[in-house]
């Protein structure tokens, strides 16, 4: 029993521990790189929010079904249409503020108030929209950032700061994970009930042929889905497999750069097929992992490829 | 905060989101924003399905040959861009509200929708079609019709 708890005690030490052993390696190059990420990050910010307000100004939401959720509760209290105009005023100024002061951290929170609002705003219509949540995640997380811009710094905050960083990547890798994790659950619940389940060749298609009607949609794909069902399903097992190791991909940087083409792909592929399209996640896989702190530029694609979830494993003696 | 401190900080807040979030996931009614489970597209829809819809009769003042299912209305429904499920969000609690017959929530719903979607003046019904997936969406194709309710636009009376 002692010989069990001093082993646990251990894998939870390496565990705990991973982080600045395996992941920061280099630990300055990093630095340096995730601050100008950071700094980028609260830049694009401003596009984004110019983006809203051009379809605002044309195409203000309908107040149907308009109950506001916690964080607009002061909305209940002004007229809709000066609550529209002071979320505006909010967003766009707290925006240019953390654009310009993303260094400070007060300036971080207004940035992350500014989300909460338009977020909580955006959902207050009875449905929840959660392709915008990444934004507010990633908001969310940099608030944390040590202040540790200028030099010198020393290795304690630089640490610090990189790994609020990945605690941001590892968050919204999460994300997909938990999306698999859901499909599995449910998978086994239909498999029990003797319903088609999502592990099926045509559930692909099925989906496009409930999704796009309803809605009056169309996709460039779609209708090819739904004629040959049976070419979906790599598509859709892929999906699976991209989607439940992401949560893996934030131990493994050399794989951060191609995990997030692939899961850019797989955004790309939703809009073609059901014409569903999350922009904010694919900005956050950009902004993050394109050009990750913690990815070696000298990594080489066999080094990637041997790095894969599953297929690491078998490829590594055919190609090392 | 120190380091060790962020670290628990970051693993319990982890834990206590996603689990929140995982909590909520039965219960779709309950979502507590900004948690959710990401559990998206979990299940796929079964191959014969229900859904309540909008079937147009008139529209304009000129009787259509044959009814118009809202899937094949685009030039009798204003559609504006994100707002498709509104619009079914609308007609879904229009038709139980017209199940449960309350006067009030019926007169409502439907000042929304004839306002917001309905521009010309119409006769619609809200009804409920049991179809097979793949025969809807090949020819619009509904296996059983049930018509909950039929009603005029103020416009067009």
């Amino acid at each position: 029993m002692k010989q069990f708890t001093t082993s646990a005690k251990n894998f939870f030490i390496l565990l705990f521990s991973y982080p600045e052993k395996k992941i920061f390696v280099d630990e300055s190059y990093s630095f340096e790189k995730a601050k100008t990420i950071a700094g980028l990050f609260y830049a694009i910010l401003v596009y984004y929010a110019l983006s809203y307000f051009t379809q605002w100004s044309y195409s203000p939401p309908i107040p149907v079904n308009f109950s506001p959720l916690w964080p607009v509760f002061w909305t209940h209290y002004v007229p809709f249409s000066n609550a529209l105009n002071i979320m505006r005023v909010f967003f766009l100024t707290s925006v240019l503020f953390g654009a310009y002061f993303f260094r400070y951290r007060v300036a971080r929170i207004f940035v992350f108030l500014a989300f909460l609002e338009l977020f909580g705003f955006i959902n207050s219509f009875g449905g929840i929209t959660p392709n915008i949540y990444p934004v507010l995640y990633a908001t969310f997380w940099l608030m944390f950032l040590p202040d540790a811009w200028d030099n010198p710094v020393s290795s304690e905050e630089r640490k610090k700061f990189l790994f609020v960083f990945w605690g941001t990547q590892l968050f919204l890798l999460l994300t997909y994970t938990f999306s698999a994790v859901g499909k599995f659950y449910y998978a086994f619940v239909d498999f029990q009930m003797g319903r088609e389940t999502i592990l099926a060749p045509y559930a692909l298609a099925y989906y496009i042929a409930h999704w796009l009607p309803r809605l009056q949609g169309a996709s460039l794909l779609g209708p090819f889905f739904v004629r040959h069902q049976i070419v979906g399903w790599p598509f859709m097992l892929f999906t699976i497999y991209l989607q439940f190791f992401s949560f893996l991909i934030a131990f493994r940087p050399a794989l951060h750069r191609l995990w997030a083409l692939g899961l850019t792909l797989f955004h790309i592929m939703s809009h073609l097929t059901l014409s569903l399209l999350f922009p904010e996640s694919v900005l956050m896989l950009l902004v993050f992992f394109y050009n990750s702190p913690f990815y070696r530029p000298n990594t080489t694609l066999r080094e990637q490829l041997c790095a894969l979830p599953l297929f690491g494993p078998v490829l590594r003696p055919l190609i090392m | 905060m120190s380091y060790s401190s962020l670290k628990i900080f970051t693993i319990l807040f982890f834990i206590f989101y996603f689990g929140t979030a995982i909590y909520l996931e039965p219960k779709p009614s309950d979502h507590v924003f900004p948690f959710f489970s990401w559990f998206l597209f979990s299940n796929p829809p079964t191959k014969i399905t229900s859904l309540y819809t909008l079937r147009v009769l008139e529209s304009g003042g000129e009787k259509l040959n044959s009814p118009v299912l809202l899937r094949d209305a685009q030039t009798f429904v204003y559609l504006k861009a994100n707002a498709p499920t509104v619009l079914e969000a609308i007609i879904e609690r229009l038709a139980k509200s017209i199940i449960s017959s309350d006067g009030e929530k019926i007169a409502a719903l439907r000042r929304e929708l004839e306002l917001y979607f309905l521009t010309k003046p119409t006769r619609y019904e809200i009804v409920l079609i049991t179809y097979d997936l793949i025969e809807y969406w090949r020819e619009s194709k509904v296996r059983k019709v049930d018509v909950l309710a039929t009603f005029t636009t103020d416009n067009l009376r």
